[in-house]
């Protein structure tokens, strides 16, 4: 992984190649941004541009050092993942204990912390001197969904990047080129993952069909009333089920979907149906109450908003498909 | 190919270098020059503001060649030494490292060495707060009795997680957060020497996005340089803020008030094609809206808002536009927007689904005119019991809009109130008024009010019924829906409703459930429990007819159109 | 790859890398030996990430290759043989067939690109090292190594090189060990480089008496040790070695000489009631003598005299006892030197005649 092999990011990538080409490389980076949206990758091809004797600056992706990086066997590469739910001090200290030593391979090491929200307090405190003047020549990238999750001690000694998601036409366009989709597959693919490149490429289109089909599905239902909400309950989650890790992760998804649905309900009902997500759909979203009714539309929203909060607090996920839909119905009456 | 970051090429080295803690290096200086050093300190204060800075000048200045002097020369081996961060005599360790009480016993077995070159053995332990209570404890006694040649600084964000015990005997100092001119001064004279060119306008957005920590202020500075190189424009510092100008923002408000959704929708689009983060957006449209808020309360904003003379002007203009309460709304609805946006991870739809929101609120009525409203709709519903009175029609109105979501709604829906005894607070239109139990439709409206206080989703679904008629034993309710129909041929949930019935009419009741597809008979006496059935006759009632009964009221409330026909459907028969 | 050799010699390349490699490391990989054939020469290597060993031994190289085994395994099967040939062969998904006499096994091993690489080193570079006094300068300096992980630069023992002269430094901030020694040719350039603990106690297992030559090459960020039919590699610590010839006291006010051995056990005697933590013994020297004391309030006290040559005015001064144990049992000498300054100031420990060997210990305030 290169920074040639990165879409979009334009600023980013700029950002960190002008700082690379002039020597001014900070030593702590923190990478912020929505989940999905390219960061940890970035930070992959940071590492590699970092370390690449045959290209410094840009990474080759084919030389050892590069293929190393690939496969985790870089001595100079520490990634720190959480252990279990959190990345803890003795994972600090090991890499502090490993950062003592000149680089072994590359002219500076590099430490990657994906989920860096996830440290304990206990860490990110310990992480503070190295984060502020680490031993020699190290660049260490932290990672995280926003900057707010993480002590503003930690936040203040970082060079904070911020990851934006892209156009919607500029990640259709990408994956109509580059991965080859149908104009109409990469449409739907952007436009379900929401400009997130990583989650885009994670997904197939045939899946994403069915994923907007069962999304459509449950909010006709729960449009119709309580009585058909039920009855999807009853035979749709199997279905959203199939072939997902687990009934959580199949509703975390079938959520992104419905938002989109959502959102676009809502533009039907401000009267722009030329700004749809899903263009194709600007007669059925017409079709439903909610869709001539702003405020309607905004409940419906919302309560898909209030879906996912609730997934993700791990709360059950049939109970809050059942609640989700119940608010969409009392939004279609006009009950709010 | 690595560097040194600015925050640490300009880490000041000498107590009259650091900014803005003048209260506080002025003391140590005197303190240091009369001999009196305290044997603890206690440095407090956001990140950035040079508790550690200070911390190793007061270092130096205790273990330099000449020292103790309050200006430290900087040259001999142990001022270098404590520069590099190398000094056998000056240890720097964190708090969340050597929390324990073990590491604090350690320590303690290490003080009583003499020092290897310095007069002075410093101990610097940094965010000192995350020390366990035990270790706290074992601290103590060294405070108490400090070995004549130890010094120790305590630095720390979080002063009041120090016990008490420790903090009264240390000398605390608490480090200010660092004004947006203070820091703005030290960045000019940093641009200055580094050679770097930044508008003023520049630096002051950078000095502000700082929040008083001048760390933070020169992070940002090293980004800038990394991005556009040592000259520097104004726009540059925007666009890495990242901040939306005062035009654009004007733009929004308007769009919102004018429910101009196809621009509001096109700003968004035009913000994530050009890569902006829209959270910054968020932020700076709210605070735009405050400075909004400041021109509508205030006659002479000029110097509570950051705009120049003519721009002041216009916003006052657009302020001007809106009701104070309005813009109070709005500023509520934004900042719940920034915060859905904030953790979303489709912060483009969220963004764009709540500025239609707004957009599509009613203008909001002053308080004065609503209570008048309240007023004149409870004496309109005040009528003789028995009677229904009219029920107004229904609009959105503020209420409900600002009911949903974390705000709770002015006044209680109807489904709380008490189904017995007066009301408390004027019922909302929508509500129906009161009909006694022994009715048909007083006994379904008070049960709905008692299945969902006891099961939210039984009575959701309760709902979906159409009340049949009640007789002495028998409730008997139709279902449309043949799952809900089922659902309530489901004993827990049927004897649910009967248990509930049976409170509320005094008697036992039993539930009969009805499908749609069936019909249903009236019961035609108490003695026959099963009745036959028998075909439909609904009575024939004509239009415009003063209806008695209240759901076909409602429902012609709610949905408009005449009534063609009206009556109930014979009950079903038994299995 | 394919290889044929005598087990003795397989056995004794293995013994020399097989206790470096590390089970318990993050990569698992770690844990297991790389075997390299070429030519006709077999080429063992393991490493944990701080230091790498690697032998090499002669063998009948069928096929050129390499593989991975797990270290720890692989030595005690090579361990068990008979005294005859060893047949190693690769087999599929970097398994490895091994036979030997009547006895045949088959080893699971890892991926051979996987393995870590070892750095690459200008052998022209090396300089040549006295290895019995390089023996020496590591057993008397080793044990002052810091073992505390917050100064990093301290776990290990500086090396300096300048002209004929090889001098070792260790201190852990409350006492040191130095000793110079001479090479026999000059070096071309100074050195000067912190070799990591662990790295030493390597080499000092490596460096059997009958170990004649020793070279050393200086990287950038690694040092190499080049002994006969081994290598071993060190990474450098990052951060710069304190500057210790402040510590050293160049002059002292008062000097005692005292019996190594009665210096000793009555150090080991006395410092049995000192506190466990501090582990500080009371030192009174008055004319002819010196006195050893120790006291634990809770515990009880101990108290010794020794003789000693001292005529000067009464002095007491409070050390570490452990500390002085360690720099006593690494001197040879019969006898030993203390000079003191103040009771404040540190201080040295030397053997009568034995050479440009100091050991400072920093006093305790009594």
């Amino acid at each position: 992984m290169t920074f040639r092999d990165i879409l979009g990011h334009d600023r980013v990538l700029e950002r960190l190649r002008r700082s690379l080409a002039i020597g001014r490389v900070a030593h702590a980076y923190l990478f912020v941004g929505p989940e999905g949206v390219g960061k940890a990758t970035v930070a992959r091809a940071f590492a590699a541009a970092l370390t690449c004797p045959e290209e410094p600056g840009e990474g080759c992706g084919g030389c050892p050092s590069c293929r190393r990086l690939k496969a985790a066997t870089h001595p100079d590469a520490h990634v720190v993942e959480p252990d279990g739910q959190e990345v803890k001090i003795e994972q600090v200290r090991g890499l502090q204990k490993a950062l003592a030593y000149r680089p072994s391979m590359a002219r500076c090491a590099v430490a990657i912390l994906p989920q860096a929200e996830r440290l304990t307090l206990q860490a990110a405190n310990a992480l503070l001197k190295t984060l502020e003047e680490p031993p020699g020549e190290t660049v260490l990238v932290l990672v995280a969904p926003t900057a707010s999750l993480l002590p503003p001690t930690v936040v203040s000694r970082c060079e904070l990047v911020s990851f934006t998601p892209l156009p919607q036409e500029e990640l259709a366009s990408f994956l109509a080129s580059r991965r080859g989709l149908t104009p109409e597959a990469a449409e739907l693919t952007a436009a379900l993952a929401a400009g997130r490149v990583g989650l885009a490429l994670d997904s197939e289109v045939g899946d994403l069909k069915a994923l907007r089909e069962r999304a459509w599905q449950y909010l006709t239902s729960a449009a119709e009333g309580p009585g058909s909400v039920l009855a999807w309950s009853k035979h749709g989650l199997e279905e959203m089920r199939r072939g997902r890790s687990s009934l959580k992760a199949a509703g975390l998804e079938l959520n992104t979907a419905l938002l989109s649905l959502a959102r676009d309900v809502v533009v039907t009902a401000a009267g722009q149906p030329d700004r749809l997500i899903h263009v194709d759909l600007a007669e059925q979203y017409a079709s439903l109450p909610a869709g001539g009714q702003p405020a309607a539309a905004q409940a419906v929203f919302e309560a898909v908003q209030a879906g996912r909060a609730q997934l993700d607090r791990n709360l059950n996920t049939q109970l809050v498909y059942e609640t989700m839909g119940l608010a969409i119905a009392e939004a279609n009456r006009g009950r709010t | 190919m690595s560097y040194q970051v600015l925050a640490r090429t300009w880490r000041p080295q000498t107590f009259e270098a650091v900014v803005g803690q003048d209260h506080v290096t002025r003391t140590l200086k005197n303190a240091i020059g009369a001999g009196r050093v305290a044997h603890a300190y206690c440095f407090s204060g956001a990140r950035g503001v040079g508790k550690t800075t200070t911390a190793r000048i007061l270092a130096k200045a205790l273990n330099c060649r000449d020292g103790p002097t309050p200006e430290p020369c900087g040259e001999c081996e142990n001022c270098r030494e404590i520069r590099a961060g190398n000094s056998p005599d000056v240890v720097e360790i964190d708090g969340a490292t050597y929390r324990g009480i073990d590491k604090v016993r350690e320590l303690q077995e290490k003080l009583q060495y003499v020092p290897s070159k310095s007069p002075h053995k410093i101990y610097i332990i940094d965010e000192v707060h995350m020390l366990t209570k035990e270790a706290f404890n074992a601290l103590l006694k060294t405070l108490e009795e400090p070995p004549p040649h130890v010094r120790f600084v305590f630095a720390t964000t979080e002063p009041h997680k120090i016990p008490d015990t420790i903090l009264s005997r240390c000398q605390r100092f608490d480090f200010r957060q660092l004004t947006p001119a203070e820091v703005a001064a030290q960045l000019e004279r940093i641009c200055a020497e580094e050679g770097f060119t930044v508008p003023a306008e520049g630096v002051g957005l950078i000095a502000r996005a700082a929040e008083g920590s001048m760390r933070d202020a020169l992070s940002l500075l090293d980004q800038l340089v990394s991005l556009s190189g040592p000259a520097i424009e104004a726009d540059d510092v925007a666009v890495l803020l990242g901040r939306a100008d005062q035009a654009l923002l004007a733009r929004v408000v308007e769009a919102i008030r004018a429910g101009s959704t196809a621009t509001l929708l096109e700003v968004v689009s035009g913000l994530v094609s050009r890569g902006q983060d829209l959270r910054v957006f968020c932020r700076d449209l709210l605070e735009y809206l405050r400075h909004l808020l400041v021109c509508r309360s205030v006659e002479e904003p000029a110097g509570l808002v950051p705009y120049s003379e003519t721009v002041v002007g216009e916003v006052q203009a657009q302020a001007r536009q809106f009701s104070l309460e309005s813009l109070h709304r709005l500023f509520e609805g934004l900042r719940r927007a920034e915060q859905a946006v904030r953790g979303a991870d489709a912060p483009q739809w969220v963004l764009e689904v709540s500025l239609l929101g707004l957009a599509s609120l009613e203008p909001v009525t002053p308080m004065e005119d609503i209570l008048t409203k309240l007023a004149a709709l409870e004496e309109a519903t005040r009528t003789p019991a028995g009677a229904p009175g009219p029920v107004a029609p229904r609009e959105p109105t503020l209420f409900e809009i600002e009911g949903r979501g974390d705000q709770p709604p002015l006044v209680p829906p109807a489904a709380l109130s008490e189904p017995d005894g007066p009301e408390d607070g004027p019922p909302l239109p929508t509500s129906s008024p009161k009909t006694p139990p022994d009715t048909l439709e007083g006994l379904w409206e008070r049960l709905l009010v008692g299945v969902e206080q006891r099961a939210f989703r039984v009575a959701q679904l309760l709902k979906e019924g159409q009340p049949v008629s009640l007789d002495q034993r028998i409730l008997t309710v139709r279902f449309t829906a043949p799952f809900c129909a089922t659902y309530f041929e489901e004993d827990e949930h049927r004897r649910l409703v009967e248990e509930e019935a049976e409170r509320l009419a005094a008697r036992p009741l039993r539930l009969q459930v009805v499908r749609a597809d069936e019909e249903a008979k009236p019961s035609a006496s108490p003695d026959h429990p099963k009745p036959a059935p028998r075909a439909a006759s609904p009575p024939q009632a004509s239009p415009g007819q003063d209806h008695h009964d209240v759901m076909v009221q409602q429902a012609q409330e709610l949905f408009g159109g005449t009534v063609t026909e009206e009556g109930y459907l014979p009950p079903a028969s038994e299995e | 790859m394919e290889i044929r050799m005598p087990r003795e010699a397989l056995h004794k390349g293995l013994s020399k890398v097989q206790g470096v490699a590390d089970p318990r490391a993050a990569q698992p990989i770690l844990a297991n030996v790389l075997l390299e054939a070429t030519d006709k020469t077999l080429v063992l290597t393991a490493t944990d990430f701080e230091i790498a060993v690697q032998a090499s031994c002669e063998a009948e190289v069928v096929q050129t290759g390499r593989l991975t085994l797990n270290a720890r395994r692989l030595y005690d099967i090579v361990r068990e043989l008979p005294e005859e040939t060893v047949h190693l062969v690769a087999q599929q998904e970097h398994w490895a067939g091994l036979t030997c006499g009547k006895a045949s096994f088959r080893i699971a091993g890892m991926p051979a690109d996987e393995y870590p690489p070892m750095p690459a080193y200008d052998a022209a570079q090396s300089i040549k090292l006295p290895p019995d006094a390089v023996r020496e300068m590591v057993a008397k300096t080793l044990f002052a190594v810091s073992t505390d992980e917050t100064r990093y630069v301290l776990n290990g023992v500086l090396l300096n090189l300048e002209g004929k002269t090889l001098e070792m430094v260790a201190t852990d901030g409350h006492r040191l060990a130095q000793i110079v020694r001479d090479a026999k040719e000059p070096v071309s350039e100074p050195m000067n480089v912190v070799i990591p603990r662990k790295a030493l106690h390597g080499l000092t297992r490596l460096l059997e008496p009958e170990v004649e030559v020793l070279e050393v090459v200086l990287q950038e960020n690694h040092v190499v040790f080049l002994l006969p039919g081994a290598v071993l590699v060190g990474r450098l610590i990052e951060g710069q070695f304190p500057n210790y010839d402040q510590v050293i006291p160049s002059s002292s006010d008062v000097v005692v000489t005292v019996g190594r051995q009665a210096f000793i056990q009555g150090l080991k005697r006395v410092s049995l009631m000192a506190s466990d933590k501090s582990k500080m013994v009371k030192l009174t020297m008055t004319a002819g003598s010196l006195t050893l004391a120790s006291e634990d309030t809770e515990v009880g006290a101990a108290h010794e005299e020794l003789a000693a040559e001292y005529d000067g005015e009464e002095f007491v001064i409070g050390l570490n006892a452990r500390y002085l144990l360690d720099a006593l049992g690494a001197m040879e000498t019969d006898e030993v030197a203390i000079g003191l300054t103040d009771a404040l100031a540190p201080g040295l420990l030397e053997p009568v005649n034995g050479g440009r060997y100091k050991c400072v210990v920093m006093p305790m305030r009594l």
